[in-house]
């Protein structure tokens, strides 16, 4: 057969290898700020854009979307070319699919500092990027399936089908979760509420780490590990297996765990084995990429790029591990809303991408200069930098959580909080916060020493931009299925077919479970006495998205007599059918606010301590790892926005009225002034139109709208008739 | 997240949910099994080789 010589694009794959080793600094640098604000505060830098409310965002954006985001591209421009022996199907949808995810990613840094945020966890992009996004995307997957289509063998390699499957996903994902009303370039509000919201948010949430973090990093593992080993993947049957069930059970993950917590007995034995069944999968591919080392174990020891993989594949083991662990309702009691989860994703982020990012730059780079790698030696310490890192980065921070959690809940004899002041649980994990530094200062060093080592490297050799490789042309069969050939072969010839399985396979579920997210909203009880956001409120909920509160402070006491006993009465989804969006928060580095406006309720501070505290929290407890907010005193809010998201409230069914609309701004101001005089009493001169009262006014509101109903009725609830649920924890 | 779970219990059959996931993750799981225990030995084999299989040889060699 005629043999065909063609080039593989290199310079696409070194400029989203250069990206991810760029923003991987980046990332790591972020991260490391923020470690460094929550044992001292100092370091928020006293500038509303640097403080850890709008750090954290960025830092997580950084690391997800930045650095493993171009990994992937860089992993999947080089191997797929290479198994599809084909070059990329177009230059410049390449161009535009780097260009674009390099545009995003500046945007994001600078949307992010000045405070515009969605604040849904990595989703915090406005609208305007949002839809960059998915044009960048449909780039990406276009050139994809161009390449798949021009490709000169018949077998496509199972490492493209995980990339395929990423693809779909995250597209549905991306843009379910981004559903929302702009109010104005860059403020929005999401189209679902409340507890809606929630679930659609951890629907994403939990499938981007499966479908960004997870798929397509498999995929990088199912090309570079045979390549660094030289050898095979152990077995492919099971690699195939490994694809269907991980993407068919993947998508369901998520709420399922939510589903069957208090679901009758049998119900929640299958939801066990569920979770179960998906660590079935994941081992599976862990074990499949381990065992592809048997018989070059001595290599391993030598080799940095194979120690590298060979630590990332075992993290992927434990994370998945304990991914379902965490999802069992008593584990969960207590690991949530602790540093418990913030150590998970980082065995994974660090363990899992990180080390697997490296090992493949360690790869690739000599290989596109055509040279051998400048120092083995320093490859081998940024290998031991790493793997000390990581265990100071999660040891201390497993021990952390633990201490929190049963401080949070352990009650002395007579039966009271044993540390009713919250302040306490984190003074005690202080040590725990500054040993996290020795151990993400390691990683970056890490990451600084293998930069000096591919600098070295690259200047050693010289860059085949253009990679000569020559494959017989495809033969041509009829798109029927020919005599003895299976099933499974007549599907890869022809993809379309087999890219509807994938997408059926991962969208069933998502189906499936949009259902019950449906019917939700219908059966949130409302409740009489819950009413819409006054104008100022909703202007000061706006501050405190802005400044990113929802990072530390959770908005939902669940029914543990040890979070009631704290805060008050739990959380109800009829309190938030207004909430555009949600912010329940997923971790308490403060204490949770959604009993903050009960007067006479123990989380009720008035307007003066509000006002003090937020200036500076440092003034009224020493030991506070709250950023001080000096200039919500100074800035105004855009009061000229009032109305308009009023409105936009209003076309998402928010129940104002037409002269609520009109006159927003005048509600505005004389709640307003109630504030300010009442900050006056107490020698305080504030404008009514500073930011900080419109967020004492939404702090004040907290919570409220329950305790009118006690009063309306003189019951204890009405609101809920699951009062009884109040668990004994 | 564990307050949510009282208003799935409240969605009307709710309890069907479980029931078609289980069967259909069976009927699909069990399906591809079948196809690809069937899949012969020596042609996966061929395909475990395809990242190994690049013409650039010279390059195999252990220059990491
Ligand atoms: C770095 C994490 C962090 C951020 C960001 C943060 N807080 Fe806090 N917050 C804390 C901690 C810790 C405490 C407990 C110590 C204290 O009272 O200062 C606290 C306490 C509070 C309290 C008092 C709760 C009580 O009754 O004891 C309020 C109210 C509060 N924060 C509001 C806010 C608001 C509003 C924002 C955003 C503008 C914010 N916080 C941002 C960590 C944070």
């Amino acid at each position: 057969m005629e043999q065909q010589t063609f080039y593989y694009d290199n310079k696409i794959v070194r400029l989203f290898l250069n990206a991810t080793l760029l923003w991987g600094v980046v990332a790591f640098l972020y991260g490391l700020l923020l470690a460094l604000q929550l044992a001292f505060p100092v370091f928020n830098l006293g500038m509303e854009y640097s403080t850890f409310g709008r750090i954290r965002p960025i830092h997580t954006n950084a690391a997800i979307f930045a650095f493993v985001g171009n990994a992937i591209f860089a992993g999947a421009y080089y191997s797929m070319q290479r198994v599809l022996k084909t070059r990329m199907f177009s230059d410049l949808l390449s161009k535009i699919n780097f260009w674009g995810w390099q545009l995003i990613i500046v945007l994001a840094a600078l949307t992010l500092t000045l405070g515009m945020t969605t604040s849904k966890e990595y989703a915090e992009l406005e609208w305007p990027i949002d839809i960059l996004i998915a044009i960048v995307w449909v780039v990406f997957g276009w050139n994809m399936f161009g390449t798949i289509y021009k490709r000169r063998v018949k077998h496509i390699y199972v490492a493209i089908w995980f990339y395929i499957a990423s693809f779909v996903a995250v597209a549905v994902l991306h843009i379910v979760n981004s559903l929302e009303v702009p109010v104005t370039l860059f403020k929005s509000y999401s189209v679902f509420a409340g507890v809606q919201d929630g679930l659609v948010q951890w629907w994403y949430g939990h499938n981007a780490v499966a479908f960004f973090l997870t798929t397509p990093f498999l995929g990088l593992m199912y090309y570079f590990l045979p390549k660094a080993a030289n050898r095979p993947v152990f077995s492919y049957k099971l690699s195939i297996i490994h694809f269907w069930t991980l993407v068919f059970l993947y998508i369901w993950a998520g709420p399922h765990h939510l589903l069957y917590s208090s679901l009758p007995d049998w119900a929640q034995t299958l939801g066990v084995v569920f979770s179960v069944m998906l660590i079935a999968p994941s081992w599976g591919g862990m074990l499949n990429g381990l065992l592809t080392l048997r018989g070059v174990w001595d290599k391993v020891r030598e080799n940095p790029i194979l120690k590298f993989m060979a630590v990332a594949v075992t993290a992927y083991g434990m994370s998945t591990l304990e991914g379902p662990m965490l999802s069992l309702k008593s584990v969960n009691a207590i690991s949530h809303f602790t540093d418990w989860t913030i150590a998970h994703v980082h065995i994974g982020a660090m363990g899992w991408n990180g080390f697997l990012t490296f090992g493949m730059a360690y790869w690739l780079i000599p290989r596109m200069y055509d040279t051998k790698l400048y120092s083995i030696k320093l490859a081998n310490f940024h290998f031991w930098l790493g793997t000390l890192g990581i265990l100071f980065y999660a040891i201390p921070l497993y021990w952390a959580a633990f201490t929190q959690t049963l401080m949070w809940k352990e009650f002395n004899a007579d039966g009271m909080l044993a540390y009713p002041n919250f302040l306490e649980t984190v003074t005690q994990i202080m040590p725990m916060y500054y040993t996290r530094i020795v151990g993400g200062t390691l990683f970056l060093l890490g990451m600084v020493v293998m930069l000096y080592n591919l600098i070295k490297t690259a200047y050693s050799g010289k860059f085949i931009a253009e990679e000569m490789a020559s494959a017989p042309a495809r033969e041509v069969i009829s798109s029927s299925r020919v005599a003895g050939e299976t099933v499974h072969s007549w599907l890869e010839r022809r993809p379309t077919p087999f890219y509807i399985l994938i997408a059926l396979a991962v969208l069933v579920g998502g189906i499936v479970e949009i259902v019950p997210m449906i019917a939700i909203k219908s059966n949130v009880a409302t409740i009489a006495t819950v009413t819409p956001y006054t104008p100022l409120e909703l202007q000061g909920r706006d501050v405190y998205i802005s400044e990113g509160c929802v990072n530390c402070h959770s908005q939902l006491v669940r029914p543990f007599r040890s979070e009631t006993e704290r805060y008050g009465e739990y959380s109800k989804a009829g309190e938030t059918v207004y909430d555009h969006p949600f912010l329940f928060g997923s971790r308490r580095i403060g204490p949770d606010l959604a009993r903050t406006g009960v007067v006479g309720g123990k989380m009720y501070k008035n307007a003066t301590w509000h006002y003090n505290h937020l200036q500076n929290p440092q003034a009224l407890n020493a030991q506070s790892n709250m950023p001080p907010y000096p200039w919500l005193i100074e800035s105004d809010v855009d009061v000229s926005l009032t109305e308009a998201k009023v409105r936009a409230m209003m076309s998402l069914g928010v129940p104002y009225t037409e002269d609520e609309a009109k006159m927003a701004n005048d509600l505005y101001m004389n709640q307003a002034n109630l504030i300010t005089a009442s900050l006056k009493e107490s020698g305080i001169n504030v404008e009514p139109t500073k930011k900080i009262v419109a967020l004492i006014a939404y702090l004040h509101r907290l919570g409220k709208d329950i305790t009118m109903s006690k009063q309306a009725d003189g019951t204890t609830t009405n609101a809920d008739s699951n009062t009884d649920k109040t668990a004994q924890q | 997240m564990r307050f949510l779970s009282q208003y799935y219990q409240e969605i009307e059959g709710i309890e069907i949910y479980p029931i078609i996931v289980l069967l259909l993750f069976m009927t699909s799981f069990f399906l591809m099994l079948y196809v690809i225990l069937r899949t012969d030995k020596k042609q996966t084999d061929m395909y475990s080789r395809i990242p190994l299989d690049d013409n650039n040889s010279e390059f195999e060699q252990n220059n990491f």
